[in-house]
């Protein structure tokens, strides 16, 4: 039996403790949704999709991720992210973490949108396993 | 659920927090199931939740 689930985020909770990672120490901890999840319409914004060989994310522009290029740590917004650029994700079975390359990126719009938006005692998670700041 | 129409990228970028997630529907956080310990030989690899934490930062 596993010993963790996924919990979609719209039905996310304040309280909830979630996995995160602490990037000073290099480890995964728990973290606490310490904000309200609020849906939002987002209405022609810039939005990406990250595409990674075993998973995938869609954001808007202003989305802060932690990124890896040519071995250099960046944290900056997902629209500055390139095909290439590695990624901090999660095994969350073994409780193992490894950088995984973007290999396509998807670039849009959002149309009236609904937009979802948890902050974490650390202000980091998991999202689809990827490591994302809030 | 509050909801807040933003309705262009520059009004979003004087909210605070400037942070959007989840735009699709399948998208997840992970979390420990109730009442369930992770295994020991994996649980070296993570620092858990703890009751005390919330005193420490009051």
């Amino acid at each position: 039996m596993s010993w963790y689930e996924k919990s979609n985020i719209v039905n996310s909770q304040v309280e909830d403790i979630i996995l995160s990672y602490d990037l000073d120490r290099e480890t995964i901890v728990e973290a606490k949704l310490i904000g309200e999840v609020e849906e939002l319409i987002s209405e022609n914004a810039d939005k990406f999709k990250l595409i990674l060989e075993d998973r995938k994310l869609e954001l808007t522009v202003y989305h802060i991720i932690p990124f890896w290029r040519d071995g250099e740590s960046i944290e900056d917004n997902c629209g500055t992210v390139q095909v290439g650029d590695e990624l901090l994700c999660i095994d969350p079975e073994e409780l193992t973490v490894s950088k995984k390359k973007v290999i396509e990126i998807e670039v849009g719009r959002t149309d009236n949108t609904p937009v979802r938006h948890p902050k974490s005692s650390n202000g980091y998670y998991f999202v689809n396993g990827i490591l994302l700041h809030d | 659920m509050k909801k807040i129409i933003w309705k262009s990228n520059r009004m979003f970028k004087m909210g605070e927090g400037s942070v959007v997630t989840g735009l699709e529907s399948e998208n997840f956080l992970l979390k420990r199931k109730k009442g369930v310990e992770i295994p020991q030989m994996k649980a070296k690899n993570i620092v858990q939740w703890k009751k005390s934490d919330n005193k420490k930062k009051k």
